[in-house]
Parts: structure tokens; C-alpha cells; sequence
């Protein structure tokens, strides 16, 4: 009995649950920054991080190797981790709303095929666009993700005029597999590139830059900050779109805008990181279990804690067989699957009871 | 980052890609391929060979007995290594059919292609041959289709895997016991083992303090994977008398950015400019790798792929090449 | 308020209304009522705005609907609808909150204290204020509801729209639920449209009702005109029966159901299923009688299956002798609700009773008089109001179909009957030595089998009033002149 009240008590209040998220994100960010294959002692990091970050006049020199790597291999490694993590996230969670399933992820609707499939084509045709150089796939990713939606919602609405939510996951899961099917024949195709494609598609954070930061960025802002004006609106269209529409949500804008914001999130997450999975749906459903549906929080706390979920997954990734690494997709799969299927008994026997 | 080609499309890529779509889409008929080779007369038949060396039975690396009643005229190699032997030992022209991704020597061009890692049964048995030379590595792959060949009576040879120059040399003699080609084998054992020794020999001129630190990539960032104990390049780096970075690791090892760098090289060797535009211009421009030895001295080559993973008699210019790369001084 | 003109439309290539046109006016309980199929549904989501509508007009506060907004929509309606589909699990207190959506401003949706103090009112109003922090999975259907109803009132709308509301609810719930739109539409004068099933409710509460057949409006008007038996079963096609409420001055439709062909065979009383002793005379029918009498239990118009007049010593005198009565019959094994029970002070050796046959019909009629407290009706004031034994009581069992206004019939006729026959006897009123016309204490009992031929009429010159008249004549004389006898002795 206690242990319920304690929870409720701790289920009710929401600044302590945004304190708990910020706090581990801090964290995640911590540790993530200072661990890593090699050892940087504790004063180097913070010199470097004084010296380089907050401008602070420090005057020792740390080792400019450290400084290369903490500045330009750790640190943009784990802000990329965190912004993937955080974008994936929010956008699982605000479909999950949107579709009225908590089985729902951002890949449902087929953006990171789409993502993928331009990613892996750049890879496998040998592309390069003068212009873009290096970004020709990361771009050329979000591109062909962006065509996905589109083709997903133009699709959707000829099959029904209404869009209800479930023509649009059927048209959603047509195109995802059409999209697989191409993925699957350029790797079947493929010969030398094979691991290159499996390594991007199994994901990764590792060896991307700032450059990629500043790729995901924009999207990243754009897309959270329009979601999270929507959450009163995602709330109300849990009850079903009538009723939604009855309760004065203009339903075919909103469920449009909320679309179109969440796949951008998910196809730009997905160019610059490959197809990570689990992050958008297993975490919205932990924040769910745990803090209660309302969107006008469960996005928010979905952001922060799927940032730094991800953060501590990639450290995983890279340090348990140091200096040897694992696709991050491994360990978000490894950690998620269980993850869940504890969620999912422990919901039962809450349930029975 | 990833690999860029110019301007454009990997035109063979993009033509394999939009055939098969082609093939898919549009009408498949029925009708397979049903090119037949001539019927080559045999009239060289019962022709003893001078050397006496048929019918012979050759313990293969499957375990089996395979017997070859007479030498060779009809091969089909279903590995390049394999093929390179054959022609190395010279009896390149009774090569009938090789693999997709056989690409030396120039002759082979011109020879009938059998598949790439499965390999196409049909093919092989129209084409009529005496002997296959299968391989250990991808024996597995195609056993199915190497049982299909020995129902039909084809004589399969699958030749040993080699990780290192001692199993190299086996395979040589094996292939040259099957060709009739003993004595070419012994000779072209030798003439390795010759040149290598050389090479070892002129490493002794490195000392302690000029032993470099190599850093080995195979695949273009960010799946860089360096070979480390039991592959072949680590045995020539310490045959040269250079230090493999991931050395320590077990086969192909995918290392961590920042150990990479840790390590700090004194020379990185890449081999997948073949498929890769400028290789070592997209090392150079690493960012956070801007102090590592080798970058600062331009210390960047990149050495083909053939020559540092084919098990085959090219492995020597391999060394040769690598030894030069990173010994300037001393080799060449 | 709301004001549709013309309204046609339907889904797709189905067109499911036709031209319908009405008004409704604010503080108004306006019920839609129809047969399955009729439009009822349609027309609600049109009015709400969340189906399309082809040809005519819809006028909210004077304004085409398709002029609101989603958001000015939903503070001026809200909907109360039959199902609800929740996907995740919100509290009762978030889920009630969502109503003020539509009040909101602002981007980010800051919640006013204005916003929690209609959250509060409605939930009180509705009484869901106690599950506040419940899940709303855990609720009944009934509580589901009102919680539902909390959410469509905390938008402030000034018209409700309820789609078959009481559906899921028990009776209680039922009756809360439209005791509540009733008050809100007198105290807050909102306007309630509720589209119903249940045509009794629909009758009870609404202050005028729609119905709608095939699409088209068939009527609007007061309820009482709406729901006239011929036209109802029309358009429902079945048998129905109309009947006024007990208490209030509102219709009631019952269903009747067919009858089994059992039910239906000929039954005949007679003195068959009499018994008489010295503490009573009953009567058991084999079938339920539709009965109209003034005994002590089961008095009024029912269905009684046994009859008892039970003696009682003339110096019977009880407070609560409806208690009484009710305990005595259920200690000899009677149901007092199912039992038509009276008293007299008459020996009960003294009774009479005759089977008389008519033409397609026949009546049984059983008699015990006693005429110690014999009255003058004309100079009844003469009398004082304490009651003395005595009392005639009648039965008259009819077999036959009898109709309502044949049972009152029968009782006049039975009535002039006894009259003549304490004439003829020359009964005097003790107390104004005038000629008698009952006693104080009469009762009388009308039991019909409602089988068999059909009996429109009871006056006394009808069939069946002249059988009551000569058997209640006969029997009041004979049980008379056996009570003096008995008394004698």
C-alpha cells in the first residue's frame, strides 16, 4: 500500500518528474563525455571542456590529442546521440498519440524506409552530388524521406478522403514494405559495399562530426517545438477523432501538421544516424507507464529521457568491447526487447489485480 | 564520409540495378539460359601426359577423396585465387569458366563468367569441365550445388582456406597436383618463399626506433575494419618489421575513433581506393585527426585490395608493395 | 437557437435524409425519435458539424454552421456521445479538463483558474467529483458516462447534444441524467437535443419531440401528439398500447407482446374455482383476471388472479386495516399484490352466486350482503363519518374481452341493480328511515378474462349489461334475504 501512494505521489508531481529527466540527461551527458576507449583524466576533461566550450580563460594547455578527441570525436558523438535519441523519441511518442497506439513507432508510417533507401542507394550507386561532397547522403536521405511522407499521405487520402488514422498506417506499412524490398535487392546486388550498408542501417553515431549536428539540427527544433504546441490537440484525438473534432480540434490540420512534424523528426534522426530502433517506442511507453498519457508532458519528458537513453546506449556501444565497437542499434535492440516485455508483464499483473 | 564516385553514378551499378527492376516488372519467360557450349571433340583424350602424374587422388579440404582420372583440359574456378594459381602455374588455358569477381589476369576477361559467391550450377555443368576448383571459404555456400556437380560426375577440388604464406604454398601444390603441374608448383613455391625471405631479410635493417606504427583499413569510414591476428597483412607487417595497429584483435576488427587515434600511426595503409574515390584524401580530411603522425607527415597510401587478401601467388608484390609504402628507405 | 432548414445529405452514395426542417429553442429538452434507419444518427452528425451535409441549411444563434470554426463550434456545442473509445488511460480529472479545449488561447495552452473552476462545478454537477484521480478505465459504463457528460458541460455550450444517452445506464443513472439536463435546461436555459430509443423517456422529459421516418420529419410537436398509439405503430410497426403515466400528465407506449396460442384459449369462471368457508369465500382463476375494484388490497384497475372477501367480527375496528388485511392474507398463503382482498361483518353462509350465459360470452357473479349499515345516498351528510359493519360486496367475473370504459360501465350497471334490489326488499337507512341505496362500506369487483368475444359496451341495456344486471339483482336479493335468515338463527 505505501509503495502505491509513494508512487502516485511521485506520478502526480510533474516538476519532480522534469527535475528526474533533466538530471539524467545531465548525467548521460556526463559520463557519456568522459568515458570513452581512451582515458581522459578527469582535470584534462574539464580544462578542455572549460577552455573550449565556456570560453573560460584556463591557463594549463591540455594535450592537444585529448583535446582533438574530446572536442571533435566525443563531444559531437554524444550531442548527436542526444538529438537522435531525443528527436526518435518525441516523435514515437506523439504518434503513438496521434495513431491511438502504444504499439506504434516512428517507423510505422515508412520514413526511415524512405530515409534508408536513399541512404543505402548513395551508398551502393556510388553517388555523389559536387555541392554537397561529403552530405550527399545524409541529404539525400532526408530528401527521400520526405518524398515518403508525401507519398504515404497522397496515397492515404485517395484511399480514404478522411484520412482516418488507420488508412494512413496501412498506407504507411504498404510503402514500408516496398521500400524494404528495394533496400533488400541493392544488397543483394551489392559486393563490396555490403558493410558499409549494414553497418549505416544497423546505426551508428560514430565517425559523423558536427557537420551532422548541423544537418539535424534545424529539423530537430523545428519539428519538437511544433509538436509539443499540439499536445493539447493530441490528447483530445486520443478519444477518437469525432470526439476530438467535437471538443473543437480542427482534426484534419492538426493530424496533418502532426504528421508532417514527426516524420521530418524521424527521417532527419534516421539520415544522419541509420535505422535506430526501439528508442521511439519503447520509451514514450516507459514515461507513459510511469507519469500518465497527457502529452503536454509525456513529450517533453520522452525528449529528455530518450536523449539520454541514447547517450548511455552509444557509451555501451563503444566501450563493452572496447576498443572494438557495436552498432548502436545492437544495443538498443537488446536493451529495448526486454525492456518492453517487462513492461508489458508488469502491466498485465497490474491489470489482473 | 562515404565512398563518392565522381559526378554522377557507378554507371554499372545503376545498369545491374535498373536490369534486374527491368526483369522484374516486365514478362519473366520461362526459357532459362540455355546457351550450350560446343561440344568441344575430345579428341585429345587418351593422350598420356609426359609427366605420369594421372589419374590422380588428392585429399581435398573438405576431406574428401577426389579422384581425376586425366589431366585437365576443361577448369572452372569458382574463386579468383584459384584462378590466379592456375594461370601462375601456367596452364591458364584450360580455363573454361571463373567467377564474377575474377578480375586477373587480363586473359580472364574474355573466359565465361560462373557467378560470384553462389555460384550458378546450370552454367558450370553446360560448360562441360573436368575439374572445379572450389574453395574452403565459401565451400559451405555452395555445397549444395558442388553435391549437384558430383552427382553429375564432375571431379570438385575444394582447395584449402589459407590465413597465413605456409597454407598459401599448400594450396599451390594442391592445385598443382590436379593441373599435372607439379613442377611449376615447387618452382613458384620456391620463388616466394625466395622473395620473402629476401624481404625479411632487408627488415632486419629496422631498428627499434624506426619501427613503424601501421594503421591497416580495409573499409572506408565509418566502418573502418583493420585486420588484426591470423589475416594475411598481419603477417606481412611483421614480416616487414612494422607494428599492426590491431594487432591485438582477432580477425577483422572494427576499432573506435578514438583509439584510432590514440594509437596514433606513423603510416595508414588503405586498400579500397579500387572502389573508393581518393582514398586518401578523405583520410586526410578526418576532422580530430589532424595530429596524428600520420597525417601531419602525409604518411597516406593506398595498396589494392587483390594484392594483400588474394591467397594467390600475387601476395609477394603485396608484401613488396606495403614494404615500400611504409619502409621507403629500405625497400626501394 | 438552432435552426434547420431543408437539411438533405447522407454517406458516400447513400443518401439517408430528405428535406428535414425544424427549430429549437433555447432552455428546450427536444427529443429526435425513429425507427432504426431513419436518420436519427445522420442528422446529429451533421448538427455537429463533423458530417457533411448536401443540400440545405443549418443556423446556430443565427449563424451558418459552416461559418464557426472548429474552436467557436465547440463553446457554443457539445456532443454527449453513445460510445467511447479510449486508447490510453486518463484520469477522470484529465479527461473532464479536455473539455475547456476549446476556451483555451494561446499556443502552449495555459491552464486559467477560470478553467479550473468550471472543471470542478461540472464534475459536482455530475457527481463524478469523487473520482477525481480514479483511471477511467476503472469506471462502470454508467460512471464512464457521466464523466463524459462532465467533459461536454465543462465546454459551457449553450446546445447539448446527446446521442442515445441512456443506453448504458441503469435505471438510477437514467433518471439522474435527464433530472439533470431537465434542471440545467430550466436553471441555465441550455438547450438539450437528444436523440432517443426509448420512447417513454423521450416522453417523460422532452418538451417536444421529432420523429423522423425514412429520412423526412413525420411530426413535431408536444409529446402527446407525437406518441398517438395509431401513428407510433405505424411507424415502428408494432402493436402498441398507449397509457398516461400514474403520476404525471405524460404518454406512456407499451409494447404488447403476440400472444402464445395457449394464452389465447377460452377460460370460463365459474363455481368451479369458488370456495367458501366460515372465514372466507375465495376464488382462484387458472389465468390472470384484468380486474377494476375498490377491495381493501389490489384495489384499482390490475391483474388479479385470486379473490378473498374474508369475514371479520362487526366489531372489526383497525387503524391500519390495510396492514392488517395484507398480514391475514399472507399468513393463509395469499400474495397480497396479486390478491384482491375485502372484508365484511356478513355470515359468510349467507352468499350467493350465479352463472349466467350470455350470447358469446358468459358472467359469474358472487355476492355477500349484509345491510346493517344500509345509507341513503341522498341524505348521506345525515350520517356520521364513523364506519359501521355490514357491506355489500360484488363480484362480477366476465368472461370475455372487455374494454376499458365496459369495466366502468359495469360497475354503474351493477351498481343500479343493487340499488333496486334493497328497494325491492325495502331496505331503510337506520338513521334517515328513508329507502336505502348501499351501505356505507359497499365494494365491488369487475374481473375480466379478456379472452374470448369482445365487449365494447356495458350499459344496461347492452348483452353484457343486461346479464349484470339480472345477476347482480338476482344475487344482492337472495344474499340479502340468506344474511337475514342466518342472522335469525
Amino acid at each position: 500500500m505505501l509503495k502505491q501512494s509513494i508512487r502516485t505521489s511521485l506520478t502526480n508531481n510533474k516538476p519532480l518528474a522534469y527535475i528526474i529527466a533533466v538530471s539524467f540527461l545531465l548525467f548521460s551527458m556526463m559520463v557519456g563525455i568522459s568515458i570513452g576507449s581512451v582515458s581522459v583524466p578527469f582535470l584534462t576533461l574539464f580544462q578542455i571542456l572549460g577552455k573550449e566550450v565556456f570560453h573560460l580563460p584556463i591557463a594549463a594547455q591540455p594535450d592537444t590529442m585529448f583535446t582533438n578527441i574530446v572536442m571533435n570525436i566525443r563531444l559531437p558523438r554524444v550531442l548527436l546521440a542526444g538529438l537522435v535519441g531525443a528527436s526518435l523519441a518525441i516523435a514515437g511518442a506523439a504518434f503513438q498519440g496521434l495513431l491511438r497506439n502504444p504499439l506504434a513507432d516512428p517507423y510505422t508510417l515508412g520514413v526511415s524506409s524512405g530515409a534508408s533507401v536513399g541512404a543505402v542507394a548513395t551508398i551502393f550507386l556510388g553517388i555523389s552530388i559536387p555541392v554537397l561532397g561529403n552530405f550527399t547522403l545524409p541529404i539525400l536521405s532526408v530528401v527521400f524521406s520526405i518524398i515518403t511522407i508525401f507519398c504515404v499521405l497522397f496515397f492515404a487520402k485517395k484511399m480514404d478522403r478522411s484520412m482516418k488514422v488507420e488508412t494512413i498506417i496501412l498506407t504507411g506499412i504498404i510503402f514500408s514494405s516496398f521500400l524494404s524490398a528495394f533496400i533488400s535487392l541493392m544488397i543483394a546486388l551489392t559486393g563490396e559495399e555490403l558493410r558499409q550498408i549494414i553497418g549505416w542501417l544497423m546505426g551508428s553515431v560514430s565517425m559523423r562530426g558536427w557537420s551532422y549536428i548541423v544537418i539535424i539540427l534545424p529539423f530537430f527544433v523545428i519539428g519538437s517545438l511544433t509538436l509539443m504546441m499540439n499536445t493539447q490537440e493530441l490528447n483530445a484525438m486520443t478519444f477518437g477523432e469525432n470526439r476530438a473534432k467535437h471538443l473543437g480540434v480542427n482534426v484534419q490540420r492538426r493530424k496533418l501538421t502532426i504528421l508532417i512534424a514527426g516524420s521530418v523528426l524521424t527521417g532527419a534522426a534516421v539520415a544522419v544516424s541509420g535505422t535506430i530502433g526501439f528508442v521511439g517506442l519503447v520509451i514514450p511507453h516507459i514515461i507513459r507507464q510511469i507519469w500518465g498519457p497527457d502529452h503536454k508532458h509525456l513529450l517533453p519528458l520522452s525528449l529528455l529521457i530518450g536523449s539520454g537513453f541514447l547517450i548511455l546506449a552509444d557509451l555501451v556501444a563503444r566501450m563493452v568491447i572496447s576498443p572494438s565497437e557495436l552498432p548502436i542499434g545492437v544495443i538498443t535492440s537488446l536493451i529495448g526487447a526486454p525492456a518492453f516485455a517487462l513492461i508489458l508483464l508488469k502491466r498485465r499483473r497490474q491489470g489482473e489485480r | 564520409m562515404f565512398k563518392k564516385a565522381k559526378w554522377g553514378i557507378s554507371m554499372k551499378k545503376l545498369s545491374s540495378l535498373s536490369a534486374v527492376l527491368l526483369l522484374s516488372v516486365g514478362l519473366m519467360a520461362g526459357c532459362g539460359d540455355s546457351s550450350k557450349e560446343e561440344n568441344v571433340s575430345t579428341s585429345k583424350g587418351n593422350e598420356p601426359t609426359a609427366t605420369q602424374a594421372f589419374p590422380v587422388t588428392i585429399k581435398d579440404a573438405a576431406g574428401e577423396e577426389v579422384t581425376i582420372e586425366k589431366e585437365p583440359k576443361k577448369i572452372v574456378s569458382l574463386i579468383p585465387s584459384n584462378t590466379e594459381i592456375v594461370f601462375e602455374l601456367g596452364a591458364g588455358d584450360n580455363v573454361v569458366g571463373v567467377s564474377d569477381n575474377d578480375n586477373y589476369p587480363k586473359e580472364v576477361e574474355n573466359i565465361e563468367k560462373i557467378g560470384g559467391m553462389e555460384m550458378n550450377t546450370e552454367k558450370v555443368i553446360s560448360l562441360e569441365p573436368d575439374l572445379v576448383l572450389a574453395h574452403a571459404s565459401n565451400a559451405h555456400n555452395g555445397s549444395e550445388g558442388i553435391k549437384q556437380l558430383k552427382e553429375v560426375g564432375i571431379p570438385v577440388l575444394v582447395v584449402n582456406d589459407s590465413q597465413n604464406f605456409e597454407q598459401v604454398y599448400k594450396s599451390i601444390e594442391m592445385i598443382g597436383q590436379a593441373t599435372g603441374e607439379n613442377e611449376a608448383a615447387e618452382e613458384l613455391v620456391q620463388d616466394m618463399q625466395e622473395d620473402l625471405k629476401e624481404i625479411e631479410e632487408k627488415a632486419k635493417a629496422v631498428t627499434e626506433q624506426d619501427r613503424k606504427k601501421v594503421l591497416i583499413e580495409v573499409s572506408p569510414a565509418p566502418e573502418i575494419y583493420s585486420p588484426g591476428k591470423n589475416t594475411f597483412m598481419n603477417e606481412m607487417l611483421q614480416m616487414i618489421g612494422a607494428d599492426n595497429v590491431a594487432g591485438d584483435l582477432e580477425g577483422w576488427a572494427k576499432i573506435d575513433e578514438e583509439s584510432m587515434i590514440e594509437a596514433n600511426p606513423d603510416v595508414i595503409v588503405t586498400t579500397y581506393g579500387y572502389y573508393t574515390e581518393d582514398p586518401v584524401a578523405q583520410v586526410k580530411s578526418r576532422s580530430g585527426w589532424e595530429d596524428v603522425t600520420a597525417i601531419k607527415q602525409e604518411q597516406i597510401y593506398d595498396v589494392h585490395s587483390d594484392l594483400v587478401t588474394r591467397s594467390g601467388p600475387r601476395l609477394v608484390e603485396g608484401v613488396e608493395e606495403l614494404a615500400e609504402a611504409i619502409y621507403p628507405n629500405i625497400f626501394n | 437557437m438552432l435552426e434547420v432548414t431543408g437539411l438533405s445529405g447522407g454517406y458516400y452514395n447513400h443518401p439517408v435524409l430528405d428535406s428535414v426542417s425544424f427549430t429549437v429553442n433555447k432552455g428546450e429538452l427536444f427529443g429526435v425519435l425513429g425507427p432504426n434507419g431513419s436518420g436519427k444518427t445522420t442528422l446529429l452528425s451533421m448538427l455537429s458539424g463533423v458530417l457533411a451535409y448536401e443540400a440545405g441549411t443549418i443556423k446556430i444563434k443565427g449563424k451558418s454552421l459552416k461559418e464557426y470554426s472548429a474552436k467557436q463550434l465547440a463553446q457554443v456545442i457539445a456532443v454527449l456521445p453513445q460510445h467511447s473509445s479510449l486508447a490510453f488511460s486518463y484520469t477522470v480529472k484529465e479527461t473532464v479538463s479536455l473539455g475547456r479545449y476549446a476556451h483555451q488561447k494561446g499556443l502552449f495552452h495555459s491552464w486559467s483558474d477560470e478553467d479550473e473552476a468550471v472543471v470542478q462545478k461540472v464534475m459536482e454537477q455530475t457527481g463524478v467529483a469523487d473520482f477525481s484521480d480514479y483511471q477511467f478505465e476503472q469506471l462502470s459504463g454508467g460512471e464512464r458516462q457521466r464523466v463524459l457528460l462532465a467533459q461536454a458541460l465543462a465546454q459551457e455550450p449553450e446546445i447539448l447534444f446527446l446521442d442515445e444517452p441512456t443506453n448504458h445506464l441503469d435505471l438510477s443513472y437514467q433518471k439522474g441524467l435527464l433530472d439533470l439536463m431537465k434542471k440545467m435546461a430550466a436553471e441555465y436555459e441550455l438547450t438539450v437535443i437528444a436523440i432517443f430509443h426509448d420512447l417513454n423517456l423521450a416522453g417523460l422529459y422532452c418538451d417536444r419531440l421529432m420523429l423522423l421516418e425514412k429520412g423526412q420529419v413525420r411530426v413535431n410537436d408536444i409529446p402527446n401528439e407525437v406518441l398517438k398509439q395509431e401513428r407510433i405503430q405505424q411507424v415502428y410497426r408494432t402493436e402498441i398500447e398507449k397509457h398516461p403515466h400514474p403520476a404525471i400528465p405524460r404518454p406512456q407506449m407499451f409494447i404488447v407482446p403476440n400472444q402464445h396460442v395457449s394464452e389465447k384459449e377460452a377460460c370460463m369462471i365459474n363455481e368451479q374455482f369458488l370456495t367458501v368457508s366460515d372465514e372466507m369465500v375465495q376464488l382462484h382463476a387458472p389465468i390472470p383476471l384484468r380486474t377494476m375494484s375498490s377491495g381493501v388490497t389490489g384495489s384499482g384497475t390490475g391483474w388479479h388472479q385470486t379473490f378473498v372477501n374474508r369475514h371479520v367480527s362487526h366489531t372489526y375496528s383497525c387503524e391500519n386495516h390495510v396492514e392488517e388485511m395484507t398480514d391475514y392474507l399472507r399468513s393463509y398463503g395469499f400474495e397480497p399484490s396479486e390478491t384482491v382482498g375485502m372484508m365484511t361483518a356478513v355470515f359468510l353462509e349467507a352468499v350467493s352466486y350465479r352463472f349466467l350465459q350470455g350470447e358469446n360470452f358468459s358472467i359469474f357473479v358472487v355476492v355477500t350482503a349484509g345491510v346493517g349499515n344500509a345509507v341513503d345516498a341522498s341524505l348521506a351528510d345525515q350520517h356520521s363519518d364513523a364506519p359501521r359493519p355490514g357491506t355489500i360486496n360484488t363480484w362480477v367475473f366476465i368472461n370475455g374481452h372487455v374494454a376499458e370504459e365496459a369495466f366502468i360501465h359495469s360497475i354503474v350497471t351493477a351498481t343500479e341493480a343493487k340499488v333496486k334490489a334493497l328497494h325491492e326488499l325495502g331496505v331503510k337507512d337506520p338513521v334517515t328511515n328513508t329507502w336505502a341505496t348501499g351501505t356505507s362500506t359497499d365494494s365491488i369487483l369487475i374481473a375480466a378474462t379478456q379472452r374470448g368475444e369482445r365487449l365494447q359496451y356495458a350499459g344496461t341495456i347492452t348483452p353484457l349489461g343486461k346479464l349484470i344486471s339480472r345477476g347482480v339483482y338476482d344475487c344482492t336479493v337472495e344474499a340479502i334475504e340468506r344474511n337475514e335468515r342466518v342472522k335469525r338463527t
